[in-house]
């Protein structure tokens, strides 16, 4: 675990959408830290989204709405700032890819983050192909967004966030629509950066991947911050997470269903841990 | 869509797209003798054969036969003269020897339709073999402000995903027993609501995310590069290309006649014919 | 009478563009009654074959037969009347101003009379719960209750068989349950359930047989835990199992059998358990 150094804080973050009636967020305070790894969790109406749009600014800039509270990116109040200059530190991926791909090709959308800063067109493309590289699709370089799968386009639209180097990249949901081996490769990607110092943010429902790759977990429901910590440590918990209604690994759901008859101060968060475990007998005791 | 289509013309610098723009419209502008248009036309099909786009651009421009029918029709049903033939021959009882096509009105029909031609083709070719980038910068360079060309760059980009929504929508709604084309005009203006509403909808909850897609990639810092890359050989070669044709069309128009018309009849008649 | 399929797939090809089939020459057959999952990795040809088996595409090479009904020459809404294909996005489907006209839609289009409409409507409302929601403006809904209005439209009009593709992407696990345990219910009234999905763990609690298609060739049709258990087999296809199929195959050695469900594994390790204490 890296040196606990806040790269965005929360302050008793409230907000209401115009349409909204209710507070979606009631009094968030979360510290994210420099170089983690930090999965957030909750069901599709705890306020993820609303959450990661103030991450960048979006919130409150772009979307009007009731705001209060205090959101510091590298100590910086983004009430202050505009969202262009904090997507330099701060990248958010959206879950809608059809809205995200607004140019062409699948080039020129990873290029348009870069051009609009002012990089010429050149190296901006040299850059975005080595991204495509990376992220596995360089053949769709030339193809347009929309004759691509559900997958391939969320795959673009990772690249074209991505490609600026964000010091803080979120992926808000942005592998739904993958199959297995693509959601591995992204988490792969993201574990990648994570390690080259990129703080990693990801919301997903992919509970058995993310504990293996996140430092850290934060439970988010009814628009407040109901758990954080450890994977290991927040699944101890298994009652809150069953009653929010999400679902905590199968292994570690499991050994938690067997209760005191496996005797284990730590959960099992995969299939190898949990086969260490019954294997090392620990029920004998 | 026409979009996909790019080849070899995307590496010529977008401003001499520009040029050629000009260079065909004033032509467009100058010429009104059959086989001068078709002289100017042939140039555009020449440049799209160079681009290897010739035949995928014909293929997506079917659509536009029925619009030349139609246009030559009025034209010839409209303008008087000389009647060449009847449209209802004059056999048919009653209704015979109406609708007379004048033998002027046609030939003024297929001269619009070929203007129509040189107008539209430049444009077509040039949305289908630019790139989004160098799209905004040819616009940015002619002095239109970013707002203006991201927005129609936008638009072009959106229009095939949208068919394809269509697309998805009708068969979700097929799927729900709903026969797209009902009876009558009023049925079909009905069955075309389960499919427009959730269109229409969509495209607002999209320009939302658009919005601020376009804010997190730094829009509104308003530094795109209106740097163009160093123009390639095959650019200026097609810039004096460009040059040729807007300078003969242009001493036609001062020297007040048809430079290509006169050219085709000198080189019939040295060829005796 | 020979007992014919509900749904049976011929030597069926399937190409968008000439000379490029993205279903290879597959033979499928589908008895009433079946839970049956169809998996295969992104671009495999699984939502394409459900498009073919509804009508919406039509087989470039072989036949599909629905409920004796060949594809190739129904129209996509008589189809309708078998078989109810629910897609995945609720907002490509949605328009209507209440829950209920988006439900009186699909009977209105089978032209069914005002009296059975409304008695369906209200069947269907108390059926799927709605009937608190039944004057609200579907799109303002939570998006697991606009995926529940568009499966109720559909069931609505009393198809033999659903056709359900994605329903539980970008949900989360609560909404997703609740859709997989409705399909359960409707399938235990007698409705056939073909459900085309990348979410494993869903297919291992509900499906009773799996498909699995790869790069559009059939590569196995058999029961859930017999394709789930097949390690070699699914990575060869790039799929991956449930963690706790794998934790099963991992304990075969300690007399563990590969289950589907978290439950079937507790059980087993209970017995286990008691086992191992009974001997020391």
């Amino acid at each position: 675990m890296p040196a606990q150094e806040a790269v965005i804080t929360l302050e008793e973050v409230y907000y209401k959408y115009p349409t909204s009636q209710d507070w979606v967020l009631r009094g968030v305070n979360l510290e994210i830290y420099r170089g983690e790894f930090l999965g957030l969790v909750g069901t599709t109406s705890a306020g993820k989204t609303t959450l990661c749009q103030c991450f960048n600014g979006l919130i409150p800039h772009y979307t009007l709405g009731t705001f209060s509270g205090r959101v510091l990116v590298e100590g910086k109040d983004t009430s202050e700032s505009d969202v262009a200059s904090l997507s330099g530190t701060v990248g958010v991926v959206f879950q809608d890819a059809d809205a995200q791909l607004v140019m062409s090709s699948v080039l020129e959308e990873v290029m348009l983050g870069l051009t609009m800063r002012g990089m010429p067109g050149r190296q901006a493309r040299d850059k975005a192909r080595h991204m495509l590289e990376k992220i596995g699709i360089p053949h769709l370089a030339e193809r347009p967004p929309y004759a691509l799968s559900g997958g391939q386009k969320q795959r673009a639209a990772i690249a074209a966030v991505m490609v600026m180097r964000p010091k803080i990249l979120v992926l808000d949901e942005a592998t739904s629509e993958l199959d297995s081996l693509t959601v591995h490769r992204i988490f792969d990607l993201c574990q990648e950066l994570n390690e080259q110092g990129e703080t990693i943010v990801l919301v997903t429902h992919e509970m058995e991947l993310l504990s293996q790759y996140a430092d850290r977990i934060v439970l988010f429901d009814a628009g407040q911050v109901l758990l954080q910590g450890p994977p290991r440590q927040v699944f101890q918990q298994a009652e809150t997470f069953q009653r929010v209604g999400v679902r905590l690994p199968q292994v570690t759901e499991l050994v938690q269903s067997l209760g005191p008859r496996l005797a284990t101060e730590t959960l099992p968060l995969s299939v190898a841990e949990a086969q260490q475990l019954i294997e090392g007998g620990s029920g004998d005791h | 869509m026409i979009t996909e289509l790019f080849g070899p013309l995307r590496g010529i610098d977008a401003r001499v797209k520009l040029a050629w723009l000009l260079a065909t419209f004033v032509a467009g502008v100058v010429y009104t003798s059959i086989p001068s248009l078709l002289v100017v036309l042939a140039t555009i099909a020449a440049v799209a054969i160079f681009g290897r786009v010739f035949i995928p651009v014909v293929v997506k421009l079917k659509g536009l036969w029925l619009i030349v029918i139609v246009i030559g029709l009025i034209f010839s049903l409209t303008v008087g003269g000389e009647t060449w033939f009847y449209l209802i021959p004059t056999w048919v009882p009653w209704i015979g020897g109406s609708l007379a096509v004048s033998r002027e009105g046609t030939i003024l029909g297929i001269i619009s339709v070929l203007r129509m031609f040189v107008f539209v083709l430049p444009v077509l070719l040039m949305v289908a073999t630019t790139s989004n980038s160098d799209m905004l910068r040819a616009f940015m360079f002619l002095r239109m402000p970013m707002e203006f060309a991201l927005m129609i760059v936008l638009a072009l980009n959106f229009v095939p995903l949208y068919i394809d929504e269509m697309g998805r929508i009708a068969d979700a709604q097929r799927a729900r027993a709903h026969s797209l084309m009902d009876k009558g005009a009023l049925g079909k203006m009905r069955g075309m609501i389960p499919i427009f509403v959730p269109l229409t909808l969509n495209a607002v909850d999209r320009a939302d995310t658009i919005g601020k897609v376009l804010e997190i990639r730094g829009f509104s810092r308003r530094r795109f590069s209106i740097e163009f890359d160093t123009p390639s050989t095959a650019s200026w070669l097609f810039l004096a290309f460009c040059g040729l044709l807007l300078a003969v069309a242009l001493a036609s128009a001062l020297l007040k006649q048809d430079l290509i018309l006169n050219g085709l009849h000198s080189l019939a008649a040295s060829l005796g014919l | 009478m020979t007992t014919e399929p509900l749904i049976r797939v011929e030597k069926m090809s399937f190409a968008y563009r000439p000379g490029v089939n993205v279903i290879h020459d597959i033979d499928i057959a589908i008895e009433p009654g079946e839970f049956t999952a169809i998996i295969g990795n992104n671009g495999s040809g699984k939502s394409t074959l459900m498009k073919l088996i509804l009508g919406l595409l039509k087989p470039t090479q072989g036949r599909i037969i629905v409920g004796g009904i060949d594809t190739r020459t129904a129209k996509v809404s008589d189809m309708a009347r078998r078989i109810g294909f629910i897609f995945q996005e609720p907002n490509e489907q949605l328009f209507a101003n209440s829950v209920e006209e988006e439900i009186r839609f699909g009977l209105r289009n089978l032209q069914l009379a005002e009296t059975e409409i409304e008695k369906r409507v209200n069947e269907t409302l108390d059926l799927f719960g709605l009937q608190p929601l039944r004057q609200v403006f579907p799109r303002f809904l939570a998006r697991g209750d606009k995926q529940k209005v568009c499966i109720a439209a559909i069931v609505a009009m009393h198809p033999q068989i659903i056709l359900l593709d994605e329903p539980t992407t970008g949900q989360d696990h609560r909404d997703s349950r609740k859709i997989m345990e409705l399909a359960e219910t409707l399938n235990a009234r007698g409705i056939t359930v073909l459900l085309v999905t990348h979410d494993m763990p869903n297919v291992a609690q509900y499906a009773r047989r799996v498909i699995l298609l790869n790069d559009g060739v059939l590569v196995k049709s058999a029961a859930t835990l017999e394709v789930l258990a097949d390690q070699a087999l699914m990575q060869s296809c790039s799929l991956v199992p449930p963690q706790i199929t794998r934790l099963g195959l991992a304990l075969q050695p300690l007399g563990f059998r590969p289950a589907l469900k978290v439950q079937e594994m507790a059980t087993q390790m209970a017995h286990w358990l008691d086992q191992r204490q009974a001997t020391t």
